[in-house]
């Protein structure tokens, strides 16, 4: 989604052609599209997206239409959500890593390159979608186009948020577009490019810099610094795709709901699993944690639990780094909720202490692809080198200072509180303000995009 | 009013979208549309190039962002580093074991023909000015690696230094500040330091006239940088009072032989290499400088591209002097034999900076023809 040709051919032809036409073509234009977006990055995604949608429309139907005979209707909520997960295990591959659930195996992978886009979102969308309507929360919807437009919407493909056909039926049924909303849709499109080439790629640069440092020699300090370069890349990185996301759907009258709320400034990692990736976090609690728990015994609802952990954490790549840090972080769940009377009686400034040194401590079991690495760096960083600072960490905190200052008061919520306490003080001004602010934004995004060293590609999912 | 605002927001933000695409598919033909192959990987990857590379204002995006990264702190730009007087490229590290290979091979060339063989490794700016760099990119080995390569050179290969000559005059220009070369100046002292070992006496600087044959020369490391504060540079030619000696230049790539009568060729200034000025750079496999001292003897070069701002000197010295480019030798899939017969020569020069001389893996084919007349001589055994 953050390339030249994206913003600067995509965008302006789609979204010409977009609100010239009525709204019974606009229907038809969005699935129509995705296909294009997705044949682009990879032809080879056709397939599953054609089976996700598939199964959709007619699972839904099916579904629907055997609501008296639970053992038919049941078969097809089965195979609708086997396909679909299929279609997920197949074709989501982390950019990270490359990693995917054929080289786990062992076999040869299916796909060249990692760029299936969106093999992570259409498959949950329409196993939401099949499971809605199987729990008799909504009727399926008959019109093909609307159901392909709600599985396949791409602006949402590369990072969430993930949503739910009843909250998009409306604006499926007649989608409109207003200037209101487009400005709107601009400036939070701007803030995620902005999130992505300024503060995500010079957090992964750093975090690269750190990294070419063999572990057998890393300071102290170095290793901290990356481990928080790391950790605010991780962030900054889908939060921004969302964010452009949620953009481009607002340009093209959809709204969807909001994806982070400053997990970092959490106290606890209860807090953070509900404030990182909301969307995700409800998904798998929807579909995953309730489906198995179903309100029944407590073993069922903490087995639903921990699952939905597991799952969630697949959503990031299938690797065996992400299933180690899921466990870590399903241990440290445990810990605060063994230690919750206790941690209750801190001061909320010293459990945010401990989470975020706690959340530090993990991290490196989802940075690195091979355990023993991140045990090793997790010893750099408590000084099993001997050593506290350098060189380089000298002239990385020198070069990035700057940058990370930025960041960090951006994942804290300070930038945008100051800019919207900046609103608030003056309507008139920004009135004025917000037009020129957005094309200096814009201005400022292409020359990252054009001169910033590998910016045009997500890392990480 | 907020209306009005919205609507200026998003039909600005699309006006400006638009003009920068129909700028791109319109209005710059810098690269054309290349398509390798009919794969939609390879379609993708070459419309992509095409709008990157076409894109409008490239050079201002590009320096609208190094400007900035300098005001956060940064001075590194990819291998390029940023100093108050210069742009310095240097690398993570030298591969001193494969210029110790390199050196074997010199050694080699030493063996198989008869004429004394003389290795001249220069330093590059980040050897000179290491204390310039940043403490971790420092290039404070390059000296090291200068002497480690000579000591492993044979007692007959003559080593010329060309390191202390250049520090001692390290507060001239003597280094290009956007280009990874040095300057006339800093040939200069090299070779007034390097005659001496050759058997030679070195011109007096005052027997030379400057001329500027540019002054506003913007090398490769500034387009790869391009962080506004560094002066463009200066090409200067060190011309001789007296008659220039030089009477043909004969200058041969892939079986061709273009002829010329002078080792500077102006072209190249309004070329994008304007260092090319001197030889034409890198561009011939085999070039042949005659001059008009009949008595002189005979050098042959086998260069790296320092070697073209240094020669122009050596020609009142010299009857013949050939330079061999043994990177483009081997592209072009032949050995040095092909060109020239190294026993015709009085002298070989082997001139390289100490990096690229590390880099370099092309001296094969200096030692190629002993392998062919081995295996001769194993046929006729």
């Amino acid at each position: 989604m953050v390339s030249i040709s994206f913003i600067y051919f995509f965008l302006p032809v789609f979204m010409g052609i977009y609100s010239l036409v009525s709204s019974k073509v606009r229907k038809k234009l969005l699935p129509l599209c995705t296909a294009v977006v997705v044949c682009w990055a990879e032809p080879l995604g056709i397939i599953p997206l054609t089976v996700s949608v598939l199964s959709a429309y007619l699972g839904g139907i099916f579904i629907f239409n055997f609501r008296n005979k639970p053992v038919k209707q049941r078969i097809f909520l089965i195979t609708a959500v086997a396909l679909n997960t299929a279609g997920f295990l197949l074709f989501h591959k982390c950019r990270y890593d490359g990693s995917d659930l054929m080289t786990i195996l062992g076999c040869k992978s299916l796909l060249k390159t990692a760029a299936v886009v969106g093999a992570a979102v259409y498959p949950l969308n329409s196993i939401s979608y099949c499971v809605d309507i199987y729990r008799g929360k909504y009727r399926c919807e008959h019109h093909f186009d609307m159901v392909a437009g709600f599985v396949a919407f791409f602006p949402t493909f590369t990072a969430g948020p993930l949503t739910r056909f009843d909250k998009m039926r409306k604006c499926l049924r007649k989608p409109t577009v207003s200037f209101a909303s487009g400005a709107k849709g601009i400036r939070l499109f701007l803030q995620g490019l902005f999130r992505k080439l300024i503060l995500s790629n010079t957090m992964f640069e750093l975090w690269q810099n750190v990294r070419e440092i063999s572990l057998d020699k890393l300071p102290a300090i170095s290793a901290w610094i990356g481990m928080l370069a790391f950790a605010l890349f991780v962030y900054f990185e889908l939060s921004s795709f969302s964010l452009m996301a949620s953009g481009i759907a607002l340009l093209m009258g959809f709204e969807l709901p909001e994806n982070f709320d400053d997990p970092y400034t959490a106290s606890s990692f209860k807090e953070l699993i509900r404030r990182f990736n909301i969307t995700l976090y409800r998904w798998n609690r929807r579909y995953i944690h309730h489906s198995i728990s179903k309100g029944g015994s407590k073993t069922a609802d903490i087995a639903g639990f921990c699952i939905a952990v597991l799952m969630g954490g697949f959503w990031y790549g299938i690797s065996a780094r992400v299933l180690i840090f899921s466990l870590a972080v399903l241990l440290m769940l445990v810990l605060e909720k063994l230690f919750e009377t206790p941690l209750k009686k801190l001061p909320a400034f010293v459990r945010r202490l401990i989470f975020l040194f706690m959340f530090m401590c993990i991290m490196p079991l989802l940075a690195f692809s091979a355990p023993d690495e991140s045990m090793r760096y997790i010893g750099a960083m408590f000084g099993s080198n001997h050593a506290a600072v350098d060189m380089l960490s000298q002239y990385l905190t020198e070069t990035y200072l700057l940058f990370l200052v930025i960041c960090i008061m951006a994942a804290g919520g300070l930038l945008n509180s100051a800019y919207k306490k900046a609103e608030h003080l003056s309507e008139y001004l920004t009135v004025i303000i917000q037009p020129v602010l957005t094309i200096a934004m814009l201005l400022l995004c292409t020359a990252f995009l054009i001169a910033g060293k590998g910016s045009l590609t997500g890392f990480l999912l | 009013m907020k209306k009005f605002s919205d609507a200026i927001t998003v039909i600005s933000f699309f006006t400006i979208l638009v003009m920068f695409a129909v700028s791109v598919l319109f209005f710059s033909g810098n690269k054309d549309f290349e398509l390798s192959g009919s794969d939609p990987g390879e379609v993708r990857d070459a419309v992509n190039d095409y709008v990157d590379s076409n894109f409008p204002l490239s050079a201002n995006w590009r320096s609208l962002y190094a400007n900035l990264m300098l005001l956060t702190g940064r001075v590194q730009f990819d291998d390029v580093f940023y100093t108050d007087e210069r742009l310095i490229r240097s690398y993570d590290s030298i591969d001193l074991d494969n210029g110790m290979d390199n050196a074997d091979k010199i050694n080699t060339l030493a063996d198989m023909y008869l004429a004394p063989v003389y290795v001249m490794l220069s330093p590059t700016a980040a050897g000179i000015y290491s204390a310039d760099l940043p403490e971790y990119a420092a290039d404070d080995e390059q000296k090291d690696s200068i002497n480690k390569i000579y000591m492993e050179l044979d007692k007959k290969v003559g080593t010329i230094d060309a390191y202390y000559p250049l520090y001692s005059a390290r507060d001239e220009y003597i280094f290009y500040r956007t280009e990874d070369l040095w300057t006339s100046f800093g040939a200069y002292y090299a070779y007034c330091g390097s005659v001496g070992q050759l058997g030679l006496e070195a011109s007096k600087l005052q027997n030379y006239d400057q001329e500027y044959a540019s002054s506003s020369f913007t090398g490769s490391l500034y387009a790869k940088a391009m962080c506004s504060g560094i002066l463009p540079d200066r090409i200067n030619i060190f011309r001789s009072k007296y008659q220039s000696p030089v009477e043909s230049v004969e200058l041969e790539k892939n079986g061709e032989v273009k002829k010329s009568g002078s080792v500077y060729f102006r072209s190249a200034l309004k070329s994008g290499r304007q260092t090319d000025i001197f030889l034409q750079g890198d561009n011939y496999e085999r070039v042949t400088v005659r001059t008009a001292s009949e008595d002189a003897p005979t050098l042959l070069v086998i260069k790296g591209s320092f070697a073209n701002t240094l020669i122009p000197f050596y020609t009142p010295h010299y009857r013949e002097i050939t330079l061999i480019d043994p990177e483009l030798v081997k592209k072009a899939g032949k050995n040095i034999t092909d060109y020239v017969n190294p026993n015709r020569y009085d002298q070989i020069l082997v001139m390289y900076d100490v990096e690229s001389f590390c880099e370099a893996d092309c001296f094969d084919v200096l030692t190629a023809e002993r392998k062919s007349k081995q295996a001769e001589s194993g046929e006729e055994d």
